[in-house]
């Protein structure tokens, strides 16, 4: 009887000591959520840069802010400019496919468009984004150039927007679409996204020669 | 009756009035203070432990808090053009790393393939592949994280803040940048504070069980001291003294206890008065009817003396008849005289009167007053020059009834030996008779014994042995009865010289 009841308290005893020994010093703690990330600010402002949306080397979107202000160098890779073309303001860029001229010298306000942005997203990293990392999923255009033009039939979130309008976009590219890697996809979406409004909610909808894509927003 | 309690308590004194408590290894006392220490000390290190566990807690929160803020803020008033320059952002990472919150860190960056630090290994071994994975993770908005990882015994706070821009000044949405900034700093300092706790902890609980042991032995003494009590008196009661009673104060389970006890105790003692009451009266009884019987019986003896002188001029039949109520008269004035000496002894009014005197010269005379002097019959062997403290007359009864009862029940010749053994008187009376019956033996001093239940009359009044018992106890001595190997009992006196 009395071992029984000098037992449990022992136990007991030993059982909080264990606990009080096992408590001590600091210990490993698994990754704690701490709030939001932190906000910084990417220069240039938003009015003077074009993004483009690349892959990192985790297969995450590594975004590249292009200067495109009135006394910034050209955003396009230089290996596309002539070696000749200076003094001229209107000069054919045979990345853009036939038809197309790129108009460097004007000063650009508000935005570039979207079809230029999506023209250098094709074109590539340049050698300085790719010392970073980058890389991009999508093929090469081959000198052809995706077309950007209102979608008609895009207004099918419109409903559910409480903002009660969002653009939509219809991109035309010249490769097939359907057998297009998730990762590429996100890259056009994105990048038309934002080139379109800086917001980026504009709905994209991808159709190449072998069909349409539904239609995308870049919010992954 | 009150001699009676007096000399039971009298008694109970020569053997130790208080006698000492046993010492318990594991008694109340030990139990007790043990009990209490046990809860001060589960009381004492659970208080401590959550105190510890709250406080250490708290201080690691706040490091972490500032840690993490201090860092985000810092992050916050970053510049960075994408691609991010690597000597812009190393430049950047200098100057957080020297406004480090609450300390000074390191700071490691890791956008795409690049990996920058404010120090000079690019990357830190201490920041783990879960924190990275988490603060890489792919999402609209990722999120900053920290983790404590101990490495080699040190204790480090990691965070990671990712990165994002407004796509727009006032409407864009935050996309991540693929910048993930890292902090590193070591806890050593909390690791200081949180063994300062310890440290003090422990210190505090010490003495808090040192202070735990006083009311530990206070109430191990209030609990004690009414069990010692009540011990005390119990042994009292148990010595004869009835009126014990026990202080019973307060209204706990002991004084309970102790006001049964006293309950119990009083009816005792009422029962105890009753029976001796009784007892009292029965003896009055007696001794008042044998004083009665003396006086008629003292005529009635001096009547039959007369009847006895003339009964030579009567005719045979009524001599026979006179002769006989003579002899029966006698008898009974012996036996009314043994009955009052033996309520004398029961209502402890026997006194006795001791003298210094030679013991054989007392045995001496009274073998001559009994006419017990012819060698064929009683037998003396008496050591000379034995002085004793005896009463001569007590003494005297002894003698004489031992001597007659062997003459009586045993076969001369009667052999009385007296010598001293030590400091001890021994007077031995043995006969040469059948000796006495083992089953009879215990008895033989009780009153009215008949060793043969057929022989209804005898010649003694059947309280000889009896008188002589009550005597030699008065004098501080015993008597024993026994039957010797060569035949014959033996009556052995033994008193104090």
């Amino acid at each position: 009887m009395r071992r029984r009841t000098g037992a449990a308290p022992l136990s007991l005893l030993s059982l909080l000591s264990l606990l009080a020994l096992a408590g001590c010093g600091i210990q490993e703690t698994d990754v704690v959520e701490a709030g939001g990330a932190a906000t910084v600010v990417v220069q240039p402002v938003p009015e003077e840069r074009m993004t483009l949306y690349f892959l990192g080397p985790g297969g995450g979107t590594m975004p590249m802010a292009r200067d495109v202000g009135p006394h910034a160098p050209s955003p396009f890779p230089s290996r596309t400019r002539p070696a000749d073309g200076a003094g001229d303001d209107r000069m054919p860029y045979e990345g853009f496919g036939p038809g197309y001229e790129v108009s460097t010298g004007t000063p650009v306000h508000g935005r570039v468009p979207t079809d230029k942005v999506l023209a250098a997203l094709l074109a590539g990293p340049t050698d300085e984004e790719r010392a970073t990392g980058a890389t991009t999923a999508l093929p090469g255009a081959g000198g052809w150039t995706p077309r950007v033009e209102p979608d008609p039939a895009g207004t099918g979130r419109a409903g559910t927007d409480p903002a009660g309008s969002v653009p939509a976009l219809r991109l035309r590219t010249p490769f097939p679409v359907r057998d297009l890697p998730e990762a590429a996809v996100r890259q056009l979406v994105c990048t038309a996204a934002h080139a379109e409004h800086p917001a980026g909610r504009s709905e994209v909808t991808l159709t190449g020669p072998d069909g349409s894509l539904p239609a995308a927003r870049c919010d992954d | 009756m009150r001699t009676r309690t007096g000399e039971g308590a009298g008694a109970g004194r020569r053997r130790g009035r208080a006698p000492r408590l046993r010492p318990h290894p594991f008694g109340l006392r030990t139990r007790l203070v043990l009990a209490f220490l046990l809860v001060a000390a589960v009381g004492c290190g659970t208080t401590a432990a959550l105190t510890y566990r709250a406080a250490r807690n708290a201080i690691l929160e706040q490091a972490q808090n500032t840690a993490v803020s201090a860092f985000r803020e810092q992050v916050d008033e970053l510049y960075v053009s994408l691609p991010v320059s690597p000597e812009s952002l190393r430049t950047d990472l200098l100057r957080i790393a020297r406004q480090g919150k609450p300390r000074p860190w390191r700071v490691y960056a890791e956008y795409g393939t690049v990996r920058v630090s404010s120090t000079d290994r690019p990357a830190s071994s201490v920041i783990t592949p879960e924190l990275r994975a988490r603060a890489q993770a792919r999402g609209a908005s990722p999120h900053a994280g920290f983790q404590r990882v101990v490495k080699n015994g040190t204790p480090y706070l990691t965070i990671a803040v990712p990165a994002v821009f407004r796509t727009h000044a006032t409407e864009g949405t935050a996309r991540p940048t693929g910048l993930v900034v890292y902090a590193v700093m070591e806890l050593n300092e909390e690791e200081a504070d949180v063994e300062a706790m310890v440290t003090a902890a422990r210190d505090g609980a010490l003495p808090a069980l040192a202070v735990a042991l006083v009311p530990a032995l206070l109430a191990a003494r209030g609990v004690l001291r009414p069990v010692r009590e009540l011990r005390h008196a119990a042994h009292s009661m148990g010595r004869g003294r009835l009126d014990t009673r026990i202080h019973a104060k307060g209204s706990d389970e002991l004084s309970d206890l102790a006001r049964t006890f006293n309950e119990s105790a009083a009816a005792l003692e009422r029962s105890v008065a009753e029976l001796r009451s009784a007892e009292a009266r029965a003896r009055r009884f007696a001794s008042d009817v044998s004083h009665e019987l003396r006086t008629p019986l003292a005529g009635m003896l001096a009547v039959t003396e007369v009847l006895d002188e003339d009964a030579g001029s009567l005719d045979s039949d009524t001599a026979r008849a006179v002769r006989l109520i003579s002899a029966e008269t006698g008898k009974l004035a012996v036996l009314v005289e043994d009955l009052m000496e033996i309520s004398r002894f029961d209502a402890r009014a026997a006194e006795l009167h001791t003298d210094e005197v030679d013991a054989a010269d007392c045995v001496r005379k009274t073998l001559q007053h009994r006419h017990w002097t012819d060698p064929a019959r009683v037998v003396p062997h008496l050591a000379e020059g034995i002085r004793a403290r005896l009463d001569p007359r007590r003494f005297d009864v002894v003698v004489a009834n031992l001597v007659g009862n062997a003459l009586r029940h045993g076969e001369a010749p009667v052999t009385v030996r007296l010598y001293a053994e030590g400091d001890v008187l021994v007077t031995e009376v043995s006969d040469r008779g059948p000796g006495i019956d083992p089953e009879v033996l215990p008895h033989v001093f009780d009153r009215f014994y008949k060793a043969d239940r057929a022989r209804t009359r005898s010649e003694g009044s059947g309280l000889g042995l009896a008188i002589t018992l009550e005597n030699v106890r008065l004098h501080g001595g015993t008597v024993t009865a026994a039957n010797r190997p060569e035949g014959g009992a033996v009556f052995t006196v033994r008193t104090p010289l």
